[in-house]
């Protein structure tokens, strides 16, 4: 069993790096037939990034010191969005009446694009931190206030009565009852809500700042230079999949407890 | 849902609205008219929207992209949902991809498409595949994968027609993640929409917010958002929700959780 386990696994990582592969030498066999200085050919993205990566640029900041700005913005957005959340939540969990007055909010919340505050929060605040800070904020509170609420609601009642009957202390339930209950959603919120607040501070930075990961891609697109765009572009792309990775990582050990989530985490 | 709590609940949902347009218009009278304009002017401005004959060659522009992006990336995202859902090894050729694609700003690619495929509508029914395809793809993967296989084997045993297997089997397990799919892929369209014609329309709803912004014209500016997404909204919850409602009506464990 475990052998077939690993063998699959195995299969699977071929088939990832057949894709990975496949893509990298279409590109660099392609582009170059191709006649054109609108697509940069793999080279030149290649040299982009190295030359990133040592901080040998022409932009104003360096790869580094643009992320850094980015992550510090999408750090105070995001921990404000789950304080706000969390508590928004805890309270439409618990009162059907803040549901009920509320429940609107959250869904248009969800589906108001980060581009709307983004641009609301440059015309207030202008070419700052604050407006991206707030795009991220609202990006990601409307998610994690519903899977909060949703969270709350899964509480099992039945084991919560047992508690009661048994007269079990309330601290004990609430951390062996209601916090294993709540952590999936919350864990969901945590990680919709990086991934929102990540695609909506970098709308915010694209069209309302000077500074940040977002900017440095309309600087190359400014500069009409295409290796720097998709330079950058890979660069999220690499980021993204770091955070997958830690995501992954950090889920699998909080819910290695989970028969069937951990078998479909392996 | 007895008739004593139908009145109750009503109640408590217009104190939310209530409670926001009177915050709304406190702040519209504690600051100038440019930073927060009273829902009254927003109100005119939707009005002047209409009248002024600006809102339909728009609409109907960003409609377009929207109606060719969604067939083509629901579309491509149910055959490519299919195919990772029956095989491993085209999961996992695919996956990267598709949770690469999730997680990079959509506004990149709109950046990226716009530079190579310069400011047509090609560039923006491009960027809403690229965008909305993933979303479909893994939701109908997982359908797939709910698939009851029993029943299958089952039909495979007794030797039912595939058509009947396809139609009675299959479909049923999988309609509620198609619907999530078709609810995924229509709101990311019409949200890289409008990220395209910001970044680079010459029409659309997205192009005409673009340009209340850059005039600074917040009453206008909130006028046009409130306008299409009211009806992108619209459109997601009461047509596709209910689409989503009636054909899980048959099965009691959904209606139950809808009903909550």
């Amino acid at each position: 069993m475990r052998r077939v386990h690993s063998w699959l696994r195995a299969r699977r990582g071929v088939a990832r790096l057949t894709s990975l592969a496949m893509l990298l030498t279409a590109w660099w066999v392609v582009v170059p037939l191709v006649d054109t200085n609108v697509v940069p050919t793999l080279g030149e993205v290649a040299v982009f990034m190295w030359d990133e990566i040592r901080m040998d640029t022409l932009a104003p900041a360096t790869l580094y010191q643009s992320f850094a700005t980015t992550l510090g913005r999408l750090a105070i957005g995001l921990s404000a969005a789950l304080v706000v959340g969390m508590t928004v939540g805890l309270l439409m969990g618990l009162s059907t009446r803040v549901h009920l007055a509320l429940e609107h909010f959250v869904v248009v919340g969800l589906s108001v694009p980060s581009l709307v505050y983004a641009l609301i929060t440059a015309m207030w605040f202008g070419f700052g931190s604050t407006g991206p800070i707030l795009t991220a904020f609202m990006a990601s509170v409307a998610f994690i206030t519903m899977s909060t609420a949703e969270g709350v609601k899964n509480v099992p009642t039945d084991l919560l009565e047992m508690a009661t009957a048994f007269n079990i202390r309330r601290s004990t339930a609430i951390r062996d009852i209601v916090l294993p209950s709540l952590l999936p959603f919350l864990f969901a919120a945590i990680r919709f809500g990086v991934a929102s607040g990540w695609r909506g501070l970098v709308i915010a930075e694209i069209f309302a700042s000077a500074s940040g990961a977002g900017w440095m891609v309309m600087y190359w697109y400014d500069a009409r230079r295409v290796q720097g765009v998709v330079g950058y572009a890979m660069f999220f792309l690499l980021f993204a999949l770091l955070l997958d990775v830690i995501f992954d990582k950090v889920s699998a050990h909080v819910f290695r407890w989970r028969p069937a989530l951990g078998a479909r985490a392996a | 849902m007895t008739s004593r709590a139908q009145p109750r609940e009503l109640v408590w949902r217009l104190v939310g609205v209530g409670g926001f347009f009177l915050l709304w218009q406190a702040a519209a009278l504690a600051t100038p008219d440019f930073v927060v304009p009273p829902p009254v002017s927003v109100a005119a401005e939707i009005v002047g929207i209409f009248t002024s004959g600006l809102f339909w060659p728009n609409f109907s522009r960003s409609m377009q992209t929207i109606g060719i992006g969604f067939i083509v990336a629901y579309t491509g995202g149910i055959v490519l949902g299919i195919i990772m859902g029956r095989s491993r090894w085209w999961d996992g050729f695919f996956r990267d991809w598709l949770n690469s694609t999730l997680m990079m700003p959509g506004l990149i690619v709109v950046v990226v498409v716009t530079m190579m495929l310069g400011l047509g509508q090609s560039t923006a029914v491009t960027a809403v595949v690229l965008t909305a395809v993933p979303y479909g793809a893994i939701n109908i993967a997982e359908g797939v994968r709910a698939a009851p296989r029993d029943l299958l084997d089952m039909a495979r045993a007794f030797r039912v027609a595939g058509a009947r297997t396809l139609r009675d089997v299959l479909l049923p397990a999988m309609a509620p993640f198609l619907f999530t799919a078709a609810r995924y892929v229509f709101s990311l369209c019409w949200q890289t929409t409008t990220l395209v014609e910001v970044v680079g329309g010459t029409r659309g709803i997205g192009f005409m917010m673009k340009r209340e912004f850059q005039i600074f014209d917040m009453a206008s500016f909130i006028a046009w958002c409130v306008t299409f997404f009211l009806f992108t909204i619209a459109v997601e919850r009461l047509v596709l929700q209910r689409l989503v409602d009636r054909s899980l009506a048959w099965r009691p464990e959904i209606e139950v959780r809808t009903a909550r």
